[in-house]
């Protein structure tokens, strides 16, 4: 892994992480505290425009926030942001991969976009496309490929320089189950590999089987955040992170 | 774990340059728009503006006249006009089929050009006029004379489709002819009346002891010019179709190249792989200039092509070959800069669209427009004033004056210094333009 000097096992540290986005009068995200160390993921579960695409945002430097302090692996990411990207990995919610290459392709370019040369950079495609269980439709163009096989191209893309960090904004959005099952597992070797990650499902039960802790976010703030037993102890009546997403968010649609 | 190179901006900016360049060979629909399709332009166009263009050298248009006169000055008329080298004129005397009416009707079907009709008498009436004239000068009498009071008229049909300029060569014509048989036919008339007088004279000096006679006059008019036109700086290279049509079609096919690049950037943007590569330890700059790379690279491989087409495949159909001029260095450099600046715009309209649909819409109309004021389609000296100072913004038209100063004027990189300073300024305030949109664009999220 790639990490920046010596941080006690901190990989992503947030304070008072707040944006407000020109004409708004309200903040998308309002002073968010987050703390992430090595081998741990963090869920953020939250209702539609609770700030969870604002804040993977902010913290993979792709927005600058209005006002807080980010660190990734020591390096404040607000003042640095080109040295921090080296340190993380992004899998986004959208299937960022280029239709008329192949996966082997689509792999190879991202790795060299990280800088990955010769054998470092065919060990890290090779990886990918096992991980991703792409390794017999490597040359394929990835236009032909299922939802599922995409979403799993889309992980491997983020993970070929084996970063410390991983952002992942609803990886498992519209796959199969199949395809739901080896992207878990292949999160759990990683998460046992030491790399840590920030998460955003809307699938609670995906949430409880992976996440080592939740923080529940609505309307940019944070409600609470803890492990997914400790939180459900904690609020009385609450029988599973269903129960408490909506007792702390509730159940008022949220279209916009 | 992990091997990351550190800096590699060469690196990075030549394999995006490569990706770019392997994404569009995959798309073939789009290869053969970026490369058939001004290559057909500049075939189809060229050969069928090439008639037009050997118009303005020789080639005659056909014109048909209507003879009701018959008579000698009828006859000479004709007879210049078909001496003339634009005009190919049928002659029908007066006891032919073809009358005035059927005349009008076959210009009007555009089996002429143009139709004359000479009328009845006409021959008669000027003779009349002229002799008048000549007895009236002989006698030392001023313009008083008593001349027909209704003078012959001659009636000209143009074909409507006829541009302005063909009608006016077809009238000047029709002048220039009248003119020189009226001249010839005052001259003779002088000369018989002057010859009348000395014949007179010789008559009476001849009665008169050791009397001489006087010559016979000959004041036959002349008909070559006593004054030649001479340009001043002789054109080796004359202004062809193919030397219009080459750099305009394959400069307007260079800017066309904007579409799939802005469809590609909106595309990008939208599959989330920009946002995918902004957070990727890669400069913007290092993505903008190998996508920059692949489009510039593009565009200087179809402005090859299009050379190529000018110079072996139009000749092969029965045009000029294309003649590049002396200035090849300059050439490069006009090209490069051409390029630069389609692709400056391409990545502009690809910022500032929002959607797939936009860019594709108003890209081409964008680029027409602009390739009608450059001066592409009709030449901007024959624009309205008004026209002729919008064209002043078009880059179309910056490029192309400056590839026909070095294909048909003869220039050099001087003479188009200006042209490419004004490329590459138009490159620079178009990526500025394209900057603060997508940063525009970030803020709002």
């Amino acid at each position: 892994m790639n990490n920046e000097g010596d941080h006690n096992g901190t990989v992503l540290e947030v304070h008072g992480l707040t944006k407000v986005y020109p004409g708004s009068a309200a903040p998308a995200l309002d002073g968010l505290d987050l703390t992430v160390h090595r081998g741990e993921i963090v869920g953020l579960l939250g209702p539609n425009g609770a700030g969870k695409t604002t804040a993977i945002s902010i913290m993979s430097t792709l927005l600058r926030p209005t006002a807080g302090r980010l660190s990734i692996c020591g390096v404040d990411g607000v003042a640095h942001p080109e040295r921090v990207r080296r340190h993380f990995g992004v899998v986004p919610q959208e299937l960022a991969l280029f239709d008329r290459l192949s996966a082997a392709e689509n792999l190879t370019y991202f790795g060299r976009m990280y800088g990955l040369r010769g054998a470092a950079l065919k060990e890290g495609v090779r990886e990918g496309l096992r991980l991703a269980g792409l390794t017999e439709r490597a040359d394929a163009p990835v236009g032909s490929f299922s939802g599922g096989m995409k979403r799993r191209a889309n992980l491997a893309a983020g993970i070929l320089h084996r970063p410390p960090l991983l952002f992942l904004d609803e990886p498992t959005v519209g796959v199969d189950a199949q395809s739901r099952h080896l992207i878990m597992e292949s999160l759990a070797r990683l998460r046992d590999a030491g790399v840590a990650m920030v998460y955003t499902t809307h699938y609670m039960e995906e949430a409880r089987r992976l996440i080592s802790r939740v923080a529940i976010i609505d309307r940019g703030k944070r409600l609470d955040c803890g492990s997914p037993a400790a939180l459900i102890a904690k609020h009385a009546g609450c029988a599973d992170l269903d129960d408490l997403f909506l007792r702390l968010t509730g159940k008022q649609l949220r279209d916009g | 774990m992990g091997c990351l190179g550190s800096g590699g901006g060469v690196y990075r900016f030549l394999f995006t340059w490569l990706r770019e360049l392997r994404l569009l060979a995959r798309d073939r629909s789009g290869v053969l728009l970026l490369f058939a399709m001004p290559a057909v332009l500049v075939v189809v166009i060229t050969l069928v503006q090439d008639n037009v263009f050997k118009d303005q050298g020789g080639t005659r248009l056909q014109g048909v006249v209507v003879d009701q006169d018959g008579g000698t000055l009828a006859g000479e008329l004709v007879a210049h006009m078909a001496r003339l080298p634009r005009l190919a004129v049928a002659h029908h005397p007066a006891d032919d089929a073809l009358d005035a009416a059927a005349a009008r009707d076959a210009v009007q079907r555009g089996d002429y050009r143009f139709g004359v009709v000479l009328p009845e008498g006409m021959s008669a009436m000027v003779q009349q006029r002229i002799t008048q004239e000549v007895e009236a000068l002989l006698a030392g009498e001023t313009a008083e004379a008593p001349f027909p009071a209704v003078l012959p008229e001659i009636t000209l049909f143009l074909d409507p489709t006829l541009t302005g300029g063909y009608g006016a060569a077809i009238t000047g014509a029709l002048h220039q002819s009248l003119a020189a048989v009226q001249a010839a036919a005052r001259m003779r008339t002088l000369e018989q009346a002057l010859n009348q007088r000395i014949a007179q004279l010789n008559d009476r000096m001849g009665e008169m002891p050791g009397g001489q006679s006087l010559p016979v006059l000959q004041l036959a008019a002349e008909e070559d010019a006593l004054i030649a036109v001479a340009e001043a700086a002789p054109r080796d290279i004359l202004p062809t179709a193919v030397q219009q049509n080459v750099p305009a079609w394959a400069l307007f096919g260079m800017f066309f190249v904007a579409v799939p690049l802005a469809g590609g950037m909106i595309r990008e943007r939208q599959l989330g792989i920009t946002a995918r590569l902004m957070t990727m330890p890669v400069a913007r700059l290092t993505l903008l200039c190998g996508k920059l790379g692949a489009y510039v690279t593009v565009c200087v491989l179809q402005f090859g092509l299009i050379l190529m087409v000018g110079h072996w495949l139009l000749p092969r159909l029965g045009t000029p070959a294309l003649a590049l001029g002396n200035a090849h260095g300059a050439l490069a450099l006009l090209v490069l800069s051409s390029a630069l600046a389609a692709t400056g715009f391409g990545v502009m309209l690809g910022a500032l669209s929002r959607t797939h649909e936009q860019a594709t819409t108003l890209g081409p109309i964008t680029v027409v427009i602009a390739a009608a004021l450059g001066g592409l389609m009709v030449p901007v000296f024959a624009m309205p004033p008004v026209m002729q100072r919008l064209s002043l913004l078009s880059p179309l038209g910056w490029g192309h004056d400056a590839f026909l100063t070095l294909f048909v004027r003869g220039g050099d990189l001087y003479a188009i210094s200006g042209r490419i300073a004004a490329l590459l300024l138009f490159t620079a305030v178009a990526l500025i333009a394209a900057l603060l949109a997508t940063r525009q664009r970030r803020q709002h999220g």
